[in-house]
């Protein structure tokens, strides 16, 4: 039962990261309809920013996590003014196909500047942190990844609901002429969704190199694997991102903790293929993912 | 209040949609813009408000005056703030959000808590059926109830000139004429309006003045109940057969020529 429990626990909180890292994909997704094939990219980056900081420069974690934010906030907001600006009313699949220029130009960045060797990542913990509770481990790292979700779910859900710019976000991403004509700066809502989608992608993606480790220029395949996550709750949707995280974290570890009592034949790399197996059987049954919208239709 | 000097729009560069469109919209008038399907009614709608970059249309001569201000470089949110709001085509609801969230995005430029809560109170004593149904989503509307969500969420922006697309489309006759009182009304109270209209019965009747746009020119302006009365306003407009309409579009380019020394001076 113990050995059940400490399995749920670190699959909460592996789904925790895969959550915050799908809330990436969905914020893009929602404001303008793109899947930002550069997610993994800019948590690559926000990442290495933080292990160097920690690492070369010495500076305390606390302080190296704002700055890897920073950093792949600012990239965001570029992107934005830069590229995504002169895009308003093209097609979004031209500027998936850019994001997908970014994803390269990125993980390109990041081996010239760190090489492509692996480097430590950086933690505030010691690995034997935390305490137990009947028999079972709580982390630091796992009870402060998943505080932090909650809280920022939390944060995000007022955002959504009681602002005036979550409403721009939300009404924008429903008809984005029609918040044009309303007056909805929609380059402002662009701007905020990339700086928030990196911002949250980072974190999950620190906190996913606190658990690895280590970390190399490959780092950003992690993003693939909060794709069925966010696939899984409805690409849309928020609280979508979090309950497909939680459930593709708590598939994959379980996977993994009981593989080893399955017959040899399966192997034991199932617990990377049970996620994406799980995502396929919940489209076939709700093609729009758990939370995603169908498209209002009066009766 | 609103002028139209000579404007023409070209869309991706190489189709023209408007070709020297000069039209006014007075202080507190109703101005009904009629024409067929095409003939760049809607168009003039976006190069007002801002909307043609979406479209990749442009601005390729003649300028936009909104109370002596040029507008037409200006942003469609510096549009809206400085007092012109559009109900496009077809309502565009955000229709996953509730009536009331609809309506407070329609407030988005508006910074005054105050404004917006006069502008609330006012479109719920304009709108009495969507103050019922303010937690409901806008999708679920029906199709009268959605329209008037869509004047109102425009109204949010408490607009000196509003501008209407095609406020009548599909709805049934009776809604028709509820719609034509709610132009009415809100013009009442001091808004001007221009409305683009299919239906030229309804929009005759409420309008001050009208224009005819014909393949991206005017080609008829006069005050509106004289149009009203025009013989081939009625004819094209009010139902024909096919081989009376060329002849009733004949007529109509010959008084084209007529126009210019019959337009309205306000």
């Amino acid at each position: 039962m113990a050995y059940f429990l400490q399995l749920v626990f670190a699959g909460i909180a592996q789904g925790c990261i895969y959550a915050l890292i799908g809330l990436g994909f969905s914020i893009i997704f929602k404001a303008s309809q793109v899947i930002n094939f550069a997610q993994g990219e800019l948590l690559l980056v926000g990442t290495y920013i933080v292990a160097s900081a920690v690492l070369n420069w010495h500076l305390p974690f606390l302080l190296a996590l704002p700055l890897g934010l920073l950093v792949t906030v600012v990239i965001g907001l570029l992107f934005e003014r830069l590229v995504l600006r002169r895009m308003i009313g093209r097609p979004p699949f031209t500027i998936l196909m850019i994001t997908i220029g970014l994803d390269i130009i990125l993980r390109t960045l990041v081996i010239v500047g760190w090489g492509s060797r692996t480097i430590p990542a950086a933690t505030p913990f010691s690995v034997t942190s935390g305490f137990n509770v009947a028999g079972v481990h709580l982390g630091s790292s796992d009870l402060w990844t998943i505080a932090v979700t909650v809280v920022l779910c939390a944060a995000l859900y007022y955002f959504f609901r009681h602002t005036r710019y979550g409403l721009a976000m939300r009404a924008t991403a429903l008809d984005q002429e029609a918040a044009l004509a309303i007056g909805i700066d929609v380059r402002t809502v662009y701007a905020l969704a990339w700086g928030l989608a990196a911002a949250i992608t980072t974190l999950g993606g620190v906190l996913l190199a606190i658990d690895s480790l280590a970390i190399d220029p490959n780092f950003g395949n992690a993003a693939l694997v909060a794709f069925p996550a966010i696939i899984l709750g409805g690409l849309d949707s928020i609280s979508g991102a979090v309950v497909g995280g939680v459930i593709i974290g708590l598939t994959s570890v379980l996977t993994a903790g009981y593989e080893s009592r399955l017959p040899a034949v399966i192997g034991t790399g199932l617990h990377e293929v049970t996620p994406y197996l799980l995502m396929i059987l919940i489209l076939l049954i709700r093609p729009y993912g758990l939370f995603g919208s169908r498209k209002v239709e009066r009766v | 209040m609103l002028v139209l000097q000579d404007v023409a729009v070209t869309y991706q560069n190489v189709i023209p949609a408007l070709r020297g469109v000069s039209l006014e919209v007075p202080d507190k008038v109703v101005v009904a813009l009629l024409g067929t399907n095409g003939a760049g009614k809607t168009t003039l709608l976006r190069a007002i408000s801002g909307l043609l970059p979406l479209h990749r249309g442009a601005l390729v001569g003649g300028q936009i005056l909104f109370e002596g201000e040029r507008i037409d470089r200006l942003s469609p949110t510096r549009i809206v703030q400085l007092g012109i709001a559009q109900v496009l085509e077809g309502r565009r609801l955000f229709e996953d959000l509730t009536v009331d969230e609809n309506l407070y995005a329609g407030a988005i430029t508006v910074r005054n808590p105050a404004a917006v809560r006069r502008a609330y109170d006012r479109v719920m004593s304009l709108f009495p059926n969507l103050a019922e149904r303010r937690t409901s989503r806008a999708g679920y509307l029906s199709g009268g109830e959605q329209q008037m969500l869509a004047i109102g969420r425009a109204l949010m922006a408490s607009p000196r000139l509003l501008l209407l697309d095609e406020p009548s489309l599909g709805l049934a006759p009776f809604m028709v004429q509820r719609i034509r009182s709610i132009i009415a009304e809100i013009n009442a109270e001091g808004t001007a309006v221009l409305l683009v209209e299919q239906n030229a019965q309804m929009a005759l009747s409420v309008a001050h003045y009208g224009y005819v746009l014909e393949t991206g020119q005017v080609a008829l302006a006069a005050p509106a109940a004289r149009l009203l009365q025009e013989e081939n306003i009625r004819q094209f407009y009010l139902g024909l057969r096919e081989g009376e309409r060329q002849l009733a579009l004949g007529r109509l380019r010959q008084r084209r020529a007529q126009t210019a020394e019959r337009r309205w001076q306000a």
